[in-house]
C-alpha cells in the first residue's frame, strides 16, 4: 500500500519536473500558455487515476464477494456446505460408539452418511441423531431432511438402508 | 497429658511473638535471593549495548538498582546524564552549523548572480535558472541531512522495541509474582500488541507519509511553476493523524485496562490473605506476613526493572531528540537570515526543512512518550495490588 503511494507521488513529481522544464524551454508566447494548460490537466489525470481506478474496480465487484476477496459465488457457497456437513460429522462423532462417519451432500436436503461403529447401534437412533446434527449445522428444519445412512458394524456387517423423508 | 498443653501453648505464642521478627530480617536477604533467581542478565546485556554508543553513561543493573534502593542511595545520578547532554548539544551545534555555513554561503552567492544576471540580462531567464541551480545544490544538502535525521529515528524506533521485547517478558513475570496475575495476564498481549504495532505503523506509514510530503515540498520551491503542495498538506496530515489516532487509543485502553486489572487483582490478593489468616489454624497469621514479604520484595524487584526500562528509553531518546531540536532551531534561524537576500526559493526551503525536523522531532517524542508511559502506568497499576 505504502509502495503504491510511493510510486504514484514520484509519478506525479516527474510529471511536475517535466512540466517545469517544458516551461524554462518553450519561448515566450502562446504555445506556453498552452503547453501549461496540458501539463496541468496530466497532472490533475496522473493525481486523480488510481482513485478512478479503485472506484471502478470497487463497482465492478459482486456484493456477496466484495468481503470475501476473488472467486465467484459458487465456490463460497461451496465451502459453506463443506463447512457445515463437517460440523455435522464431528456431532455424529460424539455419539457413543461411533467410529467415523463420513456425510456428503447427495442434493438439497438430501444427504448421505457412511457410518462406521464399534458396537452395534439402532439405526433408527442414529439417522435421527444424523438428522438433528445437520439441522443444528445448516439451520434447516429437521422434517425436511432426509439421510441415506449406510452403517458398517461389527455385528450387523450387511448395509443396512433407511431413508425417512 | 498437662505438660504436652503447655508445650502446644507455648510454641504457638513463639511463632506469633517471633514471626514479625523473622520476616523482618529476612527481607534484605529474599529481596537478593530473588533478584538472583530472576534471570535479568539478558536485560541488562540488551540494555547495555544500547546504550554503547553514549560511554559516558551508565545505566545501572537490576540488581545494582535493587541493592541501591535498599540501603537508600542514588542509584543513578543525573549529572552524568546532564554532562553527557550538554556534550551531545556541543558536537551537534558543530555539526549542524558547519551544514548550515555551507547554505549560508550558497544563499549569498545566488543572491550576487540572481542581481548581476539581472543587470546584464533584462529577461530575466538567466537570474531564473541561476536561481533554480543554487536552490538544487540547497536541497541536495537538506535532504542528505534529513535522511540521516530520518535513518536516526529509524534506529531509534527499532532500539526500543528490542528493549520493550526484552523488558516485558520479565516485567509481567515479576507482576505475576507480585500478586497481580490479572494485570499481568491483561497486560502481557495489551503490551506486545501495542509496541509492534506501533513501531510498524511509525516505521511503515507514518515516516514514509512525512518524507513524502517534505519531497514534494521541496520540489514545489525547486519549479514553482507547477506545484503540489497541498497533496504534500494531505500526506502529512494523513501521518499525523495516524500518529494522534494510535496514541489515543493506547491511553484510553491503557487507562481502562489498568483499573480493571489492579482491582480484580486487589480482590484476589485480600481474599488470600483473609483465608490464610482465618482458616490456617495457628500458623496462619505468620503464613500471610511471610506472603506479604515475598510480594513486597517482588514488587521492589519490578519496580527496579521498570527504572532500568525507563531510564533506557530516556537516555536513548534524548539525544535524537536534541539533535532533531537543533538541527529545527539552525533551519528557522537560516530560513530568517536569507530572507532578506531576496532569494525567494532559499529561505522556503529552509523553512520547509525546519518544519520537517519539527514533524520528525514530534513523531520520535510522542512514540518514546507511549513506551514510557506504557512502562509506568503498567507497574504502578499493579502496585496498587499488593497493598
Amino acid at each position: 500500500m505504502m509502495a503504491l503511494i510511493g510510486h504514484w507521488v514520484k509519478s506525479l513529481i516527474v510529471i511536475v519536473l517535466l512540466g517545469n522544464l517544458a516551461q524554462f524551454i518553450l519561448p515566450k508566447g502562446d504555445l506556453k500558455k498552452y503547453a501549461g494548460l496540458i501539463v496541468g490537466l496530466v497532472l490533475l489525470l496522473a493525481m486523480v487515476s488510481p482513485v478512478w481506478s479503485l472506484i471502478h474496480r470497487l463497482e465492478n465487484i459482486p456484493a456477496s464477494t466484495a468481503l470475501l476477496g476473488e472467486g465467484n459465488g459458487n465456490t463460497f457457497q461451496a465451502v459453506v456446505e463443506q463447512e457445515q456437513v463437517g460440523q455435522a460429522e464431528a456431532m455424529v462423532l460424539s455419539y457413543p460408539q461411533v467410529v467415523s462417519c463420513h456425510i456428503t451432500l447427495a442434493n438439497p436436503h438430501h444427504y448421505d452418511a457412511y457410518v462406521k461403529t464399534g458396537a452395534p447401534i439402532s439405526t433408527q437412533t442414529l439417522v435421527r441423531y444424523i438428522q438433528a446434527a445437520l439441522a443444528v449445522s445448516t439451520g434447516q428444519n429437521k422434517d425436511q431432511i432426509t439421510v441415506h445412512l449406510v452403517v458398517q458394524g461389527p455385528s450387523n456387517t450387511k448395509p443396512a438402508t433407511q431413508a425417512k423423508s | 497429658m498437662r505438660k504436652g498443653f503447655w508445650v502446644v501453648i507455648l510454641a504457638v505464642g513463639m511463632i506469633a511473638f517471633l514471626s514479625p521478627f523473622v520476616s523482618a530480617q529476612s527481607i534484605d536477604t529474599l529481596v537478593q535471593r530473588q533478584a538472583q533467581s530472576v534471570n535479568t542478565q539478558s536485560l541488562d546485556r540488551q540494555v547495555s549495548q544500547l546504550v554503547n554508543p553514549y560511554p559516558q553513561i551508565h545505566v545501572p543493573t537490576v540488581s545494582e538498582i535493587v541493592s541501591d534502593l535498599l540501603h537508600h542511595k542514588n542509584p543513578f545520578p543525573l549529572n552524568q546524564l546532564f554532562s553527557a547532554m550538554a556534550q551531545a548539544i556541543g558536537g551537534d551545534l558543530a555539526q549542524e552549523g558547519r551544514v548550515l555555513g555551507v547554505i549560508f554561503l550558497l544563499s549569498v552567492l545566488a543572491a550576487i548572480l540572481s542581481r548581476l544576471s539581472e543587470s546584464i540580462d533584462a529577461s530575466g531567464h538567466i537570474a531564473e535558472l541561476a536561481q533554480m541551480a543554487v536552490v538544487s545544490a540547497l536541497i541536495l544538502i537538506a535532504l542528505h541531512s534529513f535522511g540521516v535525521a530520518l535513518s536516526m529515528v529509524h534506529n531509534l524506533l527499532t532500539d526500543v522495541v528490542h528493549l520493550m521485547e526484552s523488558l516485558i517478558p520479565l516485567l509481567v513475570v515479576l507482576m505475576a509474582g507480585s500478586g497481580a496475575v490479572a494485570s499481568a495476564g491483561i497486560f502481557h498481549p495489551i503490551m506486545m500488541l501495542t509496541v509492534n504495532l506501533v513501531a510498524v505503523l511509525t516505521r511503515s506509514w507514518v515516516l514514509p507519509l512525512v518524507l513524502l510530503a517534505t519531497i514534494i515540498d521541496l520540489v514545489g520551491h525547486w519549479m514553482p511553476n507547477f506545484s503540489i503542495k497541498n497533496l504534500a498538506l494531505l500526506l502529512r496530515q494523513t501521518g499525523l493523524t495516524l500518529l494522534g489516532g494510535l496514541m489515543t487509543l493506547f491511553l484510553g485502553v491503557m487507562a481502562v485496562e489498568g483499573s480493571a486489572g489492579s482491582v480484580a487483582d486487589g480482590v484476589t490478593l485480600r481474599t488470600g490473605k483473609f483465608l490464610a489468616n482465618t482458616f490456617v489454624p495457628v500458623v496462619g497469621k505468620a503464613f500471610s506476613d511471610a506472603m506479604e514479604a515475598v510480594l513486597g520484595s517482588s514488587m521492589l524487584l519490578k519496580n527496579a526493572v521498570s527504572v532500568v526500562g525507563a531510564l533506557t528509553i530516556i537516555v536513548l531518546v534524548a539525544f535524537p531528540l536534541i539533535k532533531l531540536f537543533i538541527m529545527m532551531v539552525l533551519y528557522r534561524l537560516g530560513a530568517a537570515a536569507t530572507e532578506p537576500l531576496g532569494v525567494s526559493g532559499v529561505n522556503k526551503t529552509l523553512e520547509t526543512m525546519a518544519t520537517a525536523a519539527g514533524w520528525l522531532l514530534a513523531i520520535t517524542g510522542s512514540v518514546a512518550l507511549m513506551f514510557f508511559l506504557m512502562i509506568t502506568v503498567v507497574v504502578t497499576a499493579s502496585n496498587g495490588a499488593g497493598l
